[in-house]
């Protein structure tokens, strides 16, 4: 079996026991600290960060390679295009491509940044249950007024959850399909109007086959997209507000660098 | 000239911590014409064997060949027909004869080429006319599989490697995929098959390759399969075996729920003999 991206890892240590908001808010403070600092070295304070807690946690190293590697050809591309078309001192010159220092800069910088954001929601999701998330998000959700666009906060919340459970069948399904394409004779990238529709029809209709089964199952369990009673309403920790006010903590003193 | 593999290892995700050995100093020769089926359990590593045949994967360490070309020429593609599980994964045409089409298209062959060999691949899976104007989608599971199985037809190919092409299908889809792999292998066509549908397929194999954790644990005829302790068994073989631990005289090298009744009405005849000359 080929473990899942993202995937919940049971346990007992101080992130496990904090509330999903915490962690979600958490994430998303990260998040923005990650693409507001400029210097290397802020990024690497807060990839330090990630390191201790991440060893705190005492999750398995692999669930962290797994959830950068699906996105490693984006971010190749991303530091790829910011080194070649960033205006600057040039490197060296490779026929019309003329990488540049501030390119290499940018690219390194642009690629930790997303690297960094994949690690902290890996270790979120890997230390959270997956419907503690749910219902964290819900409860984030609900003072929205998300019936005026006809979904309640209970619905998106579950949709969120879904979709990033399934992402990682997603990426077994196009490996699937590429096999027996190839093994049909199809050569990637010679003939783009050829191999595209090839991937991507059978993807779509796998997807939405998915999706129809899917939605017949949660209806015939109950599921009716309105709010239920919780088995058990969050509440936040001492513990929670403590994390929250560290981590705000650190922000500011990274920022102010 | 057979497929060969020469101390192949393959391993997932190599110098990450991700590191799989999936398969481990594998050794296999595979001839023209057999029926051969590799066993084994969830993760014992038969999709990646196969998948190295045509080149989808690359050994790590070792050699493959398939008479004596290397896996990753075009031309490998088209000798080895390989059918996945999930048919669905691989339709993406309007009609069936597009599907059928795909592959003779992209190696090159002319128009009138290509039809002849659709023709003959619906006929091989026994579909006839009317179907190839049909949206590939909306067909059962097991007509699907057909479609896919044609279409890998379709390039004329000496080895037919199938993963699984039975599992999920009803019974009646499973016998047509089992009726149309006899008639291939028939015609002439190796027929490699990966299954745990011992049920099904146990009375089609000729040669059989079992595969625990990555290693072969078993390569040899089904009489010398049946011989080896510990191999999974056809239930109905199993059945047969416990039989005559118990002291019924009957054959245990039986497959079918039809030979199995007629063995045991031939073993109470023989002792309702015995008995009346007592
Ligand atoms: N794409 C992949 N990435 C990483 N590991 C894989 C991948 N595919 C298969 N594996 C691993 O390789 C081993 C063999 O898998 P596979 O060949 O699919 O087995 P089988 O077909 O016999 O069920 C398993 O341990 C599986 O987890
Ligand atoms: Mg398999």
């Amino acid at each position: 079996m080929q473990e899942p991206v993202f995937s919940y890892v049971p346990g007992t240590s101080f992130l496990h026991t904090l509330d999903p908001r915490t962690k979600l808010a958490a994430v998303m403070l990260l998040g923005i600290l990650v693409f507001r600092t400029e210097s290397f070295f802020g990024i690497g304070v807060i990839f330090a960060l990630f390191i201790a807690l991440a060893s705190f946690t005492g999750l398995p190293t692999g669930i962290f390679f797994r959830a950068v590697r699906p996105m490693l050809l984006f971010i190749i591309f991303i530091f790829l295009a910011q080194l070649f078309f960033t205006e600057g001192k040039v490197l060296a010159s490779f026929w019309i491509l003329q990488p540049s220092i501030e390119g290499l800069q940018n690219g390194l910088r642009l690629s930790a940044r997303f690297i960094l954001l994949l690690l902290f929601a890996a270790l979120m999701t890997a230390s959270t249950d997956p419907s503690a998330i749910t219902c964290g998000i819900e409860r984030i959700l609900r003072p929205l007024p998300l019936r005026w666009l006809g979904v309640n906060s209970y619905e998106l919340a579950t949709m969120m959850n879904i979709s990033i459970a399934f992402l990682p069948l997603l990426f077994e399904r196009v490996e699937r399909t590429k096999a027996a394409q190839a093994s049909r004779g199809m050569y990637f990238g010679r003939n783009p109007f050829h191999s595209v529709p090839a991937l991507v029809i059978p993807l779509i209709r796998g997807i939405v086959r998915d999706a129809e089964e899917l939605a017949l199952a949660m209806e015939s369990r109950g599921y009716q997209g309105t709010r239920r009673t919780s088995m058990h309403e969050l509440l936040m920790q001492k513990r929670d507000w403590a994390s929250l006010f560290a981590l705000v903590f650190f922000a500011a003193l990274l920022l102010r660098f | 000239m057979p497929i060969i593999l020469e101390n192949v290892s393959f391993f997932y995700s190599k110098n990450t911590p991700l590191e799989t050995a999936a398969l481990k100093d594998v050794n296999l020769r595979i001839e023209k014409g057999e029926f051969v089926g590799i066993l084994g359990e969830k993760g014992a590593g038969k999709s990646t064997l196969i998948k190295l045949f045509n080149g989808l994967l690359r050994p790590d360490s070792g050699k493959v060949t398939v008479d004596e070309l290397a896996p990753s020429s075009k031309e490998v593609k088209r000798r080895i027909g390989m059918v996945f599980q999930q048919a669905a994964d691989q339709l993406f045409c309007r009609t069936v004869y597009e599907e059928i089409a795909f592959g003779p298209l992209n190696f090159g062959y002319s128009k009138k080429e290509t039809e002849e060999r659709v023709f003959e691949a619906l006929e091989a899976v026994s579909f006839d006319r009317s179907m190839l104007l049909r949206d590939p989608f909306s067909l059962s599971g097991g007509e699907m599989q057909r479609v896919a199985l044609a279409g890998a037809l379709a390039l004329r190919p000496e080895y037919l490697v199938l993963d699984e092409p039975i599992t999920g299908l009803d019974p009646g889809g499973k016998k047509e995929i089992l009726d149309t792999l006899k008639k291939i292998k028939d015609q002439g066509t190796a027929v490699i098959t990966v299954t745990h549908n011992l049920k099904g397929f146990f009375p089609l194999l000729e040669r059989i390759v079992l595969i625990r954790e990555g290693r072969i644990s078993f390569q040899g005829s089904r009489k010398e399969y049946l011989e080896t302790e510990n191999v999974p068994l056809p239930p109905v073989t199993s059945m047969m075996r416990e039989l005559k631990a118990r002291g019924v005289p009957v054959n245990p090298a039986i497959f079918t729920v039809e030979e199995a009744l007629e063995e045991i009405l031939r073993v109470k005849s023989l002792l309702e003999k015995e008995k009346a000359e007592k």
